[in-house]
């Protein structure tokens, strides 16, 4: 079990962190590129130490400001895999592989014996005697597994273990780096700016928000409540902060969003409230519609994003009060003549609308 | 018609040619000169000369321990300047650096006062019996303190260029300091610290000022190469060419190979 809580300040970075993993489980931390993911994994390692704050994995502190514990990184169960891997260049696989065990004072056929097996373990095995800088991202990102495995570390730490690779090799390489993971018996964190990283890997997901966990949760309750405009994003759906200002008998009430009223389905009785909107829950017309649909909002089309792998998903981002984001077929913009620039009419359904407090 | 640019030969590109051809001439003239004057077969015979092999002998055993030593005793410096920051790191950099620019007679009369028997380190030595002015141990240290900023440099230079990376990833697989700087800063610097250390040696193969100020001229005992040139210029003219070739060969082939090595030159300054 890693409970960890702390902050650390960084020139005028401020990093302020939680984090809780079972044995056996992932923790995904995703977020953008300067969040302070890394600075997170850096700290569990025991490469840069916390201002204040505690780190425990299983029974053992290895650090905590209160008691001016203080355990260093060599001396910690922890494997870390990074970035862009570190194998040493002028070592051989086997004796990457070693070098933990070899620092430790470890010597013959023990290592021989250890480094064998979680080379073989990973299947690679047949690269021993080969040098680093011969190998594919692939190879060297077990390489690098293997190195961290050897030393049977408790808690393993992945700094975008796939962002080494290419685009072809990187969903290959994706559901096997799973397989591995889900067998591994120690805490795992994989730190990805990638969401659907974050939602292959994750167990739990924290999102890291500017030197924050802004929400935790699994991949299910993300996408169902998200809690911040950017988990909205990363999950891809439409998300509004507002206040409730009218409640009619009918079971609707007004939303006031700073950017614009929406209608949604009677929430709770927090006045406060979050509302979600699917994207594929929004129409989009030429003319002004007349329908049941309770919330219509006009406004022209800010861009045009077609939808990775092959784009017959297309995602249409509005400049309406409030902003939208619809979720069209490539089919739909094609037939309405749909381009950046032209207003349109968007609409959808009170009941398509989630709030939550 | 598209405007050509008329291939006309300027006044900067005929100055440049005929400057770095005179300058060229300059440097290579001396040595062809020391070349030429006795043919390889009598060089080789002059080599037999009691007071050449003495030198000889003498300047390889000096320069190779002051190699040796400022190796050992100078990488910690190195390693410190390439990796922490501290107060007072530009002032120990100008320090380190003092013996290539001064005069090295200047440093023979520093290290004579400081080691000789009044001086500060040399009543200490002299109280357990050591004498070090004007004896082979003042020849290697005086080769020491010119020549050791090479390799500091050298080796800092080397150092630097460490990915801290590996450093990280060293300590996350729980290596001790110790353990992380030779299983992996030594090997990964490798060329530089040859580098840095050939030019150590060559340097110190090469010193003359301080080592005639602080251990004299002693044949046998101080006399290394440079020194029997030197004397070997008022009496016996040929000695002193068949002393320089052979001081030249040993520069030359050694530039070369650390150049064919494509061994990182060495940063100075």
């Amino acid at each position: 079990m890693l409970a960890a809580e702390f902050t650390k300040q960084l020139g005028s970075f401020h990093l302020e962190a939680s984090v809780t993993a079972a044995p056996g489980s992932t923790l995904v931390l995703v977020g953008e590129s300067g969040a302070g993911k890394t600075t997170i994994l850096n700290v569990l390692a025991g490469l840069i130490h916390p201002d204040r704050g505690t780190i425990r994995l299983d029974a053992t502190t290895y650090f905590a400001s209160d008691l001016g514990v203080t355990v260093p990184a060599g001396a910690r169960s922890i494997g870390y895999v990074f970035q862009d891997y570190a194998l040493f260049p002028h070592l051989s696989v086997f004796e990457n592989v070693a070098f933990g065990l070899r620092a430790q004072g470890i010597r013959g056929p023990a290592v021989r014996s250890r480094v064998r097996e979680s080379l073989g373990g990973l299947g690679i095995l047949a690269l021993a005697e080969r040098r680093p800088a011969g190998l594919s991202g692939g190879q060297q990102q077990r390489v690098a597994i293997a190195r961290a495995l050897v030393l049977q570390p408790r808690l393993l730490l992945l700094d975008e273990p796939l962002s080494a690779l290419d685009l072809r090799t990187r969903t290959e390489v994706r559901t096997e780096l799973r397989r591995l993971l889900q067998a591994l018996p120690c805490v795992t964190l994989f730190v990805t700016h990638s969401p659907l990283e974050a939602m292959v890997f994750g167990d739990k997901i924290s999102v890291v928000e500017q030197g924050r966990i802004s929400q935790v949760g699994t991949r299910d309750e993300l996408l169902q409540e998200p809690r911040s405009r950017y988990v909205a994003e990363l999950m891809g759906l439409n998300l509004f902060q507002g206040r409730v200002i009218a409640r009619d008998s009918g079971g609707l009430a007004d939303v006031e969003t700073g950017e614009g009223t929406l209608r949604i389905v009677h929430a709770e009785a927090a006045a406060e409230i979050f509302v979600a909107v699917d994207p594929r829950d929004i129409t989009l017309h030429l003319v002004a519609p007349t329908g049941t649909a309770q919330n219509v909002f006009h406004g022209p089309i800010a861009q045009i994003v077609p939808e990775p792998p092959f784009g017959e998903r297309v995602r249409v981002l509005l400049s309406t009060r409030p902003p939208l984001v619809a979720e069209v077929t490539a089919h739909a913009v094609h037939s309405l003549g749909l381009r950046e620039g032209l207003p349109v009419y968007a609409t959808f359904k009170a009941t398509a609308t989630r709030a939550y407090g | 018609m598209p405007n050509r640019v008329p291939r006309r030969v300027g006044v900067a590109t005929v100055f440049a040619v005929v400057a770095g051809a005179a300058f060229l001439g300059f440097l290579v003239l001396p040595m062809l000169g020391l070349l030429i004057r006795i043919p390889p077969g009598e060089l080789l015979a002059r080599l037999k000369n009691p007071l050449i092999v003495q030198a000889l002998r003498l300047s390889v055993v000096t320069s190779l321990a002051s190699a040796v030593a400022v190796f050992v005793l100078g990488l910690p410096l190195a390693y410190l300047l390439a990796m922490r920051a501290f107060p007072g790191k530009r002032l120990l950099e100008v320090l380190i650096d003092l013996p290539m620019v001064l005069p090295p007679t200047v440093a023979g009369v520093g290290l004579l006062l400081a080691f000789g028997r009044a001086g500060l380190a040399g009543r200490a030595a002299a109280a357990v019996g050591i004498t070090i002015p004007f004896t082979t141990l003042a020849v290697v240290l005086a080769q020491m303190f010119v020549a050791g900023p090479f390799l500091i440099n050298s080796a800092r230079a080397g150092f630097e260029e460490v990915d801290p990376a590996y450093l990280r990833a060293a300590a996350t697989l729980r290596a001790s300091p110790g353990y992380a700087f030779f299983r992996v800063v030594l090997p990964m610097s490798l060329p530089s610290l040859i580098g840095g250390a050939a030019m150590t040696w060559a340097r110190a193969l090469g010193e003359f000022g301080a080592t005639i100020t602080f251990a004299g001229n002693l044949p046998g005992r101080t006399q290394t190469m440079p020194l029997a040139v030197y004397e070997a210029l008022q009496s016996d003219l040929d000695a002193a060419i068949a002393l320089s070739v052979i001081l030249l060969v040993v520069s030359f082939s050694l530039l070369l190979a650390l150049r064919s090595a494509r061994i990182t030159r060495p940063r100075v300054g």
